[in-house]
């Protein structure tokens, strides 16, 4: 019996941020979308999904005058990735 | 990247991929630190021995404090062009590391002021050591092998002083370097201990850089 997929995180843009999220401390909203090659847009939207999912917290602030977005993975977000890749196992590995 | 859905293959080749990514794009100049500390010592080491085998003013000595000064310089210019770059776990422990040594050198920089002139030979030995413990130790915690050894070369290298110094010692009762003495040319022979130096910091810090810098270079043009 497969398990069923996390589907906040079964999308691909929304798994690629937490990826990148679980091997940095915390990152820039520009280095994600540089990373990704999402659009500001959509790249905004799908932040706002998993924050207000918990799997992630974001700062709004500035940096000089320039404002800045970072965003970070929380402990809730850490053990949902962790579920999702278990899950995913189970669909690869042979019977 | 769009909000697609995704086959279990396709969800795990995206994770690795954005983590490999994310690692290869912050390694890309991992050995910038190296290359800014590296040549900024190796550069003011051989102004140093300039000014002293050309017999210039003492007092253009204290160009040596021009090294903490140039690095943190160029260290933040780097980091301000960087600094949409994210900090890793990794990042942080380096960090950790560096911190006390660079405090560490603050003393011994008090100390060379006051008795550079008498104490050379410990004081290029202690820096020495003091930087090749940072650059072991940064080895160790990122898994280089090349600062690994780079760092513990330096703390091997760092036995030149004394044993420079020695040597210096059992020819200065030589009736040629009594003549040497005469003329001033003992000058040359004790600042070759700059040289040294600089050489150790090439060996240390500068070649190490470009060779991270290089493979990193070479990892990021593939993936």
């Amino acid at each position: 019996m497969f398990k069923e997929l996390n589907p906040l995180l079964h999308s691909e843009l929304r798994l690629a941020i937490m990826s990148i999220l679980l091997g940095v401390e915390e990152a820039d909203f520009v280095f994600i979308r540089e990373q990704t090659g999402a659009t500001a847009g959509n790249l905004s939207v799908q932040i706002d999904k998993l924050q207000k999912a918990g799997y992630i917290e974001v700062e709004k602030g500035f940096r000089g005058k320039m404002p800045r977005t970072v965003c970070r993975i929380t402990r809730t977000g850490i053990d949902a990735f962790e579920e999702y890749v278990e899950a995913l196992k189970g669909y690869i590995q042979p019977k | 990247m769009e909000e697609k859905q995704l086959e279990a293959r396709e969800s795990i080749e995206l994770i690795s991929r954005m983590i490999q990514n994310t690692r290869t794009r912050l390694e890309r100049n991992a050995g910038r630190p190296f290359l800014i500390w590296g040549y900024t010592t190796v550069g003011i080491s051989l102004l140093n021995y300039g000014f002293a085998i050309t017999g210039v003013n003492s007092a253009w000595s204290l160009t040596w404090f021009l090294i903490p000064v140039i690095g943190c310089l160029l260290t933040w210019l780097f980091h301000e062009k960087r600094r949409s770059e994210p900090r890793t776990e990794i990042d942080r422990i380096v960090w950790m590391v560096w911190l006390p040594i660079t405090l560490a050198l603050i003393p011994i920089f008090a100390f060379c002021l006051f008795h550079g002139l008498f104490r050379r030979t410990d004081l290029y030995g202690l820096i020495t050591l003091v930087m090749a413990i940072g650059t072991a130790i940064t080895g160790l915690v990122v898994r280089s092998k090349i600062y690994t050894i780079a760092g513990f070369a330096g703390m091997a290298l760092a036995m030149l002083f004394p044993l420079y110094d020695y040597c210096l010692e059992c020819a200065i009762s030589s009736p040629e370097l009594a003549a040497m003495q005469q003329n001033g040319g003992i000058n040359m022979l004790l600042s070759g201990e700059m040289v040294i130096f600089a050489m150790i910091f090439l060996v240390m810090m500068v070649i190490p850089g470009h060779i991270i810098n290089h493979q990193n270079r070479k990892q990021c043009s593939k993936s």
